[in-house]
C-alpha cells in the first residue's frame, strides 16, 4: 500500500525532471561523456541487451568493459550514443533469451572474446532505447595464451568433429531416459566441444536440442530418425553433457534445459510495431499510453556478429601480465578500436545514408566516428577484473 | 620475466595458507574429497587452506569440464580451479593444487628427454600441446631428480590415439610407474617443501620406527614394575620387528614388554616426548604384536599437561586386549587433546601362563581423523594367486556400522572384473542393518572413504591408494542407496545369518595388480583397508568465519553480513534496507512514522474534502428537508472511506 503510494511520487518526480527535453541541436560536435556516466552505462546495458535479442546463434555477450562512448544530443529530443564496447560471452545460449546480466561468465579457457560497435538512440522521457546498428566481432581466447599458465585447460575445439556429436548423442540418450517430457529429442547442432585426457579420453559438449514426434511411450530404436516436430510446436532446448572414458567403463553427464515455448514475446504491441514492418525486438520501448503524439521513426535493428578462428598468436599470460605491470605508471593509452572492419556492410546500414536526408522524424545517425571518446574516463573500469583473461582482454593495442 | 625461477616465479606463490571457496556446482563427493586432499597436505607440507575470508586471492573450486588449475598464484583474484565429472579422486586433486602451487607436469620438465620419449605420433591430433616442454627459465625443477613416481607425471596412455603408448620410459620398468595418482611421491614433497622453505606441518606430531637407540626420545617411566626393551626377535614372537620385516640385517627394532618374566599386575609404561597440538584431535596408530596371554593388555593414556596441572594428569584412552596371534595387528586410536602432552603406553601383565609378551611398533602420531573401521586381510598373496578374474574371486569384509548407524560392507574383487582383470575392484555396499527402521531413505550425502594402506612406517611417506563413494539420495535410477531390504539382494554371512546387500557401487580400476605389489600395500602377507563412512562437512562449524563483510559493499553504512559466503545488506534488527547493496534505507520507525503520518495526512484531507462538500451540499439543500442532510454526510464518509481502502490496496 504505501509502496504504491511512494511509487506514485515516483512517477510525478519523473515526470516533472524530464519535461524539459535537451535542445542542442543534432548535427552538433560529438560529445564524449563519461564512460562511467549513467546514461553511457544505461546505454551499453540496453545495446547489449538488444544486441543479444537480434541472435539466433551463438551465446549471450556481456559487458566487460566500455571501452569509448561518443555522444550526439539530438532535436527531436534524446541522444544517439556512438558504443565501443569490450565483450565475452556467457553460459547461456542466446536462444534461452536470459538478459546477459543474469548469464554466468564462461571459464577462461573456453571463452569467446571481442568488441562490438554499437549505435543506439535513447530518449529517457519517452522511455525509448533503440538499437540501431551493432557489429560485433569475437575471438576465442588463443590456445596458446590458456595453454601458458593452464597445462590441463580443455580449449574449446571444432564442434563440428564428429566425436563431439556422438558425445551430444550418448549423452542426450541419457536424458531422454531419466526426463519426464512426452517426447524424445534429439540433437540440433553442437555448439561448444572440447576434449581432456580424466582418466581416458572425455569429451565435454554443449548443443541445442528439439523435440521429436517420437513419443517416450514408444520404444524408439534410433532417435536421430525421429522427424523433429514442426518450428513453433517443437521445444528446443540446450543441454551441457559429457563423456569420460576409462579402461573399461564409460561415465556419462547430462544436464539440460528446456526452453519456454515460444517464449512469451518480450515485445509488446506498441506504436513502434506499427511502424516498422518485420519483427521489431527491443527490450524497452515507448508505450502507448503516452498521450504525446511525437514518435520517432526508428528503423529496424541491423547488425551482425562475426566470430573469428581461434588465433595462433604466440601470447603467454606472464608476459602480457608483466608487460602491463611496467605499463602501469604510465599515463593510461587509450585502446585502438576495432580497426579490421572500418567500412560498414552497406547493405546492411544503408539507414546510414538516409538518415541524414529524412526529416526529423527519426533521429539523425551519423556514420560510426572513427574517434574514439577524449574523456579521461575511457576505457571504462572492466566488470570484472580478476581471472586469467583480464590482462588479455584489455591489452593493448586491440588487436580484434 | 626473472632470469631464474623457482618453477615459474616468487611472485607467484601462494601465501602458506591458501584462501578457497568451494562452489555449489561441485559434485559432493568431490566436495569430501577436496577436504580430505587438503588433510594430506596438511599433513605432509607447510601448505593449509582456510575458507576464504575476503583475501585478495583466493581459488575457487568449481566443476568444469576436466580437472584442471593455472599454474601457479597469478594474483588476478579469483583463481579457478575445476574438479569435473570423474576428477573426484584424491590424487587427481592433490595434482590440480601443485598447479596452483606453482608446478607444471613432470613430463614437461627441461630435462625430460633424458628420461622419456613421447611418440609423437601417437598422440591425438591437436593434443600435442600436452606434452610441451618449458625450458629451465619457465620450469626449474629445483635440483630434485625426475621423478616417474610423480603425482604430476602423465600415464602411459595419455592422449594416445590408439592403444600404444605416447610416453616411453627410458629406464623401461617404470612403464607401468608413470600416472600414479594415489598420492604425493617423495620427490613431489621434496620440490613443495623447497619450493616453500617448508620446516613443519600442520598436523603431522611424530612417528617412530624404534630403528634408532634414542627410540625417538620415548622414556621409561619410574612408576612400574618393568621397562619396554628395545629388540629386534622374541623367541615367542615376534621373530622379526614390522619395520623391515627382518630384510634388512642389524636393524629391525621394536619394544618388547616381557609378561612371560613378569607377575600378575606387573606394569611397564612407555611415554613419548611432550608433544604440542594445534588441532585438538588426534590419532595414533600402531602395530601391536600380543605373544603373551590373552589378559595381557596394553592400555593407552595421555598424560595432559595444563595451568591447573603443571605436572601433568592421566587420562586412560582405550585398553586394548586380544588372543595372542603370529602376526602384528594394526590398531588406531582417537584421542582429543587440546593442552601439550605425552602420549603413554602402559602393558599390564594379566592372569594365565605367557610364554612371551606384548611388542609394539611403527608408531605414527598425527593430528588426523582415525579411519572409522580396519578391515584386516591376511594370506593376501595366496588370495592374489589363485583368485580368478570376476565374481568367483570376490572377498566381502566383516559388516559395518557408520556413526550415523547405516549398516555397510566392502565388495572386493581379488582379481578384477571379467573385463577387467588383473586390477583390484572394490565396491561399497548399504546392508541391512539393526537400525533401518530409523534411519532416513534413501541414505542421504554419506561419503565412504576405503583406503587401501600403503604400509610405510612413516605416515608421512605412505602412498596409499583410496575412493570415495558419496551416497546421493536423488540417485533413483537404480536405487543405488535405499534401503537394503528393498533394493538389495540376500546375502549370507560366514556364520550363515542371513542379510540383505544393497548395489555396490566403486570402481572396476582401484588398482592394478602392479602397483599393488609395489611399495608397501602387502605386508607380512597382509593388506588393511581403511574404511568410514560419514557425512560431508564442507563447512566445518568454524567459529572464525567472521559474520560481517570484509569489504562492506553496502551503501549508507548499511550493515553487511555473510550468508553463505556472500555478503548480504538487508540486515540488522532496527533496520529496513531496500536494494540488493541498501541504496535506500530507513528504520522501521522511520518507515512507521512516514506510512502513518501519509495515511492520516491522505485520510484528514479527504474528511476535510467530504466535511466541506457536505458542508456545501447542506447549504445548498438548506431548503430541503433536514434530516435527510445527515444520511449525505454518512453516505458520503463512508465513501471516501472504501475509497481510500481501494486506493491503498
Amino acid at each position: 500500500m504505501v509502496r504504491f503510494v511512494w511509487m506514485l511520487f515516483g512517477i510525478q518526480v519523473l515526470c516533472s525532471c524530464t519535461a524539459a527535453p535537451p535542445a542542442q541541436g543534432a548535427g552538433a560536435a560529438l560529445l564524449s561523456p563519461r564512460c562511467d556516466d549513467a546514461a553511457v552505462v544505461e546505454a551499453a546495458d540496453m545495446a547489449l541487451r538488444q544486441i543479444n535479442a537480434d541472435r539466433e546463434e551463438g551465446y549471450v555477450l556481456s559487458l566487460y568493459r566500455i571501452v569509448s562512448a561518443r555522444e550526439q544530443p539530438q532535436e527531436i529530443t534524446g541522444s544517439v550514443f556512438y558504443l565501443i564496447l569490450d565483450v565475452v560471452d556467457t553460459e547461456c545460449h542466446v536462444l534461452s533469451k536470459k538478459l546477459w546480466k543474469k548469464c554466468n561468465p564462461r571459464p577462461a579457457d573456453s571463452t569467446v572474446y571481442g568488441q562490438c560497435k554499437a549505435i543506439i538512440y535513447t530518449n529517457q522521457a519517452r522511455n525509448i532505447a533503440h538499437l540501431n546498428t551493432y557489429e560485433c566481432t569475437l575471438q576465442p581466447v588463443p590456445p596458446k595464451y590458456i595453454w601458458s599458465i593452464c597445462p590441463d585447460c580443455p580449449v574449446d575445439d571444432n564442434p563440428t568433429k564428429p566425436e563431439y556429436l556422438e558425445t551430444a548423442v550418448r549423452s542426450l540418450a541419457k536424458f531422454n531416459e531419466e526426463s519426464n517430457q512426452t517426447h524424445y529429442f534429439s540433437v540440433l547442432n553442437v555448439t561448444r566441444a572440447s576434449m581432456q585426457w580424466v582418466v581416458g579420453p572425455a569429451y565435454f559438449v554443449e548443443f541445442l536440442i528439439q523435440e521429436t514426434s517420437c513419443s517416450k511411450n514408444d520404444t524408439v530404436a534410433d532417435i536421430s530418425r525421429c522427424e523433429p516436430l514442426p518450428p513453433g510446436v517443437a521445444q528446443i532446448g540446450f543441454c551441457k553433457g559429457s563423456v569420460v572414458n576409462s579402461h573399461k567403463e564409460q561415465f556419462v553427464t547430462i544436464s539440460c534445459e528446456i526452453y519456454s515455448q515460444q517464449d512469451p514475446a518480450p515485445e509488446k504491441e506498441n506504436q513502434e510495431a506499427n511502424q516498422t514492418p518485420g519483427k521489431p525486438r527491443h527490450d524497452q520501448q515507448a508505450s502507448t499510453s503516452d498521450a504525446n503524439p511525437f514518435s520517432p521513426h526508428l528503423e529496424k535493428t541491423v547488425g551482425w556478429v562475426k566470430i573469428l578462428p581461434p588465433s595462433n598468436e604466440d601470447i603467454t599470460f606472464y608476459s602480457l601480465r608483466e608487460s602491463q605491470n611496467k605499463l602501469k605508471d604510465r599515463k593510461p593509452v587509450p585502446p585502438k578500436a576495432v580497426g579490421s572492419t572500418p567500412s560498414l556492410d552497406r547493405k546492411k546500414t544503408q539507414v546510414n545514408k538516409l538518415d541524414l536526408t529524412k526529416p526529423i522524424t527519426g533521429p539523425v545517425i551519423l556514420p560510426f566516428p572513427e574517434e574514439l571518446s577524449l574523456s579521461d574516463s575511457c576505457p571504462g573500469e572492466a566488470k570484472q577484473m580478476e581471472g586469467i583473461l583480464y590482462p588479455l582482454i584489455t591489452r593493448n593495442p586491440t588487436t580484434v | 620475466m626473472q632470469d631464474r625461477n623457482s618453477i615459474i616465479g616468487d611472485n607467484y606463490r601462494w601465501p602458506h595458507v591458501i584462501p578457497y571457496v568451494l562452489e555449489d556446482s561441485l559434485e559432493m563427493n568431490a566436495k569430501g574429497l577436496i577436504l580430505k586432499a587438503f588433510e594430506q597436505y596438511r599433513l605432509k607440507t607447510c601448505i593449509d587452506f582456510k575458507p576464504w575470508e575476503g583475501e585478495k586471492n583466493y581459488i575457487s573450486v568449481f566443476k568444469g569440464s576436466g580437472c584442471w588449475s593455472s599454474v601457479g598464484n597469478i594474483q588476478m583474484g579469483l583463481q579457478q580451479l575445476s574438479i569435473g565429472a570423474n576428477c573426484d579422486r584424491i590424487g587427481t586433486i592433490q595434482h590440480e593444487f601443485l598447479h596452483a602451487l606453482g608446478f607444471w607436469h613432470e613430463q614437461s620438465r627441461s630435462d625430460r628427454d633424458d628420461y622419456v620419449t613421447i611418440v609423437w605420433d601417437r598422440i591425438q591430433s591437436g593434443k600435442e600441446h600436452n606434452f610441451n616442454k618449458y625450458d629451465d627459465k619457465r620450469s626449474d625443477f629445483l635440483n630434485v631428480p625426475y621423478d616417474y613416481n610423480s603425482v604430476m607425471h602423465y600415464s602411459k596412455t595419455a592422449f594416445r590415439n590408439g592403444t600404444e603408448p605416447t610416453i616411453l620410459t627410458n629406464i623401461p620398468d617404470f612403464m607401468d610407474v608413470i600416472g600414479q595418482r594415489m598420492d604425493f611421491s617423495e620427490y613431489d614433497l621434496e620440490k613443495l617443501n623447497r619450493l616453500y622453505n617448508c620446516t613443519s606441518s600442520l598436523s603431522f606430531l611424530d612417528t617412530c620406527n624404534f630403528e634408532l637407540e634414542n627410540v625417538c626420545g620415548m622414556v621409561q617411566s619410574s612408576d612400574d614394575n618393568s621397562d619396554w626393551q628395545r629388540l629386534s626377535q622374541v623367541p615367542a614372537g615376534p621373530d622379526t620387528d614390522h619395520t623391515n620385516m627382518g630384510e634388512c640385517k642389524d636393524s629391525g627394532y621394536f619394544m618388547h614388554f616381557n609378561t612371560s618374566a613378569e607377575r600378575e599386575g606387573s606394569t611397564a609404561v612407555l611415554e613419548s616426548r611432550i608433544m604440542y597440538p594445534k588441532r585438538g584431535f588426534q590419532c595414533l596408530e600402531f602395530y601391536l604384536y600380543n605373544s603373551g596371554n590373552e589378559n595381557d593388555r596394553l592400555n593407552v593414556w595421555v598424560r595432559e599437561y595444563t595451568s591447573a596441572n603443571p605436572n601433568g594428569t592421566l587420562r586412560l584412552i582405550q585398553e586394548i586386549k586380544g588372543s595372542p596371534e603370529t602376526y602384528w595387528q594394526l590398531h588406531h586410536v582417537s584421542l582429543n587433546v587440546m593442552s601439550k602432552f605425552r602420549v603413554v603406553f602402559e602393558g599390564v601383565r594379566g592372569s594365565g601362563s605367557s610364554n612371551g609378551g606384548l611388542s609394539i611398533d611403527d608408531i605414527n602420531l598425527s593430528e588426523t581423523q582415525c579411519p572409522h573401521h580396519v578391515w584386516h586381510i591376511r594370506g593376501f598373496t595366496h588370495l592374489l594367486n589363485t583368485s580368478p578374474a570376476g565374481r568367483d574371486g570376490i572377498i566381502y569384509s566383516p559388516p559395518f556400522y557408520s556413526s550415523k548407524g547405516y549398516a555397510f560392507q566392502i565388495t572386493l574383487y581379488i582379481n578384477g572384473t571379467t573385463d577387467n582383470p588383473f586390477n583390484l575392484a572394490i565396491y561399497l555396499s548399504l546392508i541391512s542393518g539393526a537400525n533401518d527402521d530409523h534411519l532416513q531413505w534413501p541414505c542421504p550425502w554419506q561419503q565412504g572413504t576405503m583406503v587401501l594402506l600403503d604400509q610405510h612406517p612413516d605416515i608421512r611417506r605412505r602412498m596409499s591408494n583410496q575412493r570415495s563413494v558419496t551416497t546421493d539420495p536423488e540417485r533413483l535410477s537404480d536405487f543405488t542407496w535405499d534401503r537394503p531390504d528393498i533394493v538389495g539382494s540376500e546375502a549370507t554371512f560366514p556364520n550363515g545369518t542371513k542379510y540383505m546387500r544393497g548395489p555396490g557401487f566403486g570402481t572396476s580400476a582401484f588398482l592394478t595388480h602392479e602397483r599393488l605389489r609395489s611399495r608397501d600395500f602387502i605386508k607380512e602377507d597382509s593388506v588393511y583397508i581403511l574404511l568410514t563412512l560419514e557425512g560431508i562437512v564442507t563447512q566445518p562449524e568454524d567459529p572464525e568465519v567472521p559474520a560481517f563483510c570484509p569489504d562492506n559493499p553496502c551503501h549508507n553504512d548499511g550493515v553487511c553480513v555473510m550468508v553463505d559466503r556472500a555478503p548480504v545488506c538487508p540486515a540488522g534488527d532496527n533496520w529496513w534496507y531496500m536494494g540488493e547493496m541498501c541504496e535506500k534505507k530507513g528504520s522501521t520507525r522511520e518507515y512507521t512514522v512516514i506510512a502513518v503520518s501519509s495515511t492520516i495526512t491522505v485520510f484528514v484531507v479527504m474528511l476535510i474534502v467530504t466535511i466541506t462538500t457536505a458542508v456545501c451540499l447542506k447549504k445548498k439543500y438548506r431548503q430541503g428537508k433536514e434530516n435527510k442532510d445527515g444520511l449525505t454526510l454518512e453516505e458520503e464518509i463512508s465513501y471516501s472511506l472504501r475509497h481510500m481502502d481501494t486506493y491503498f490496496k
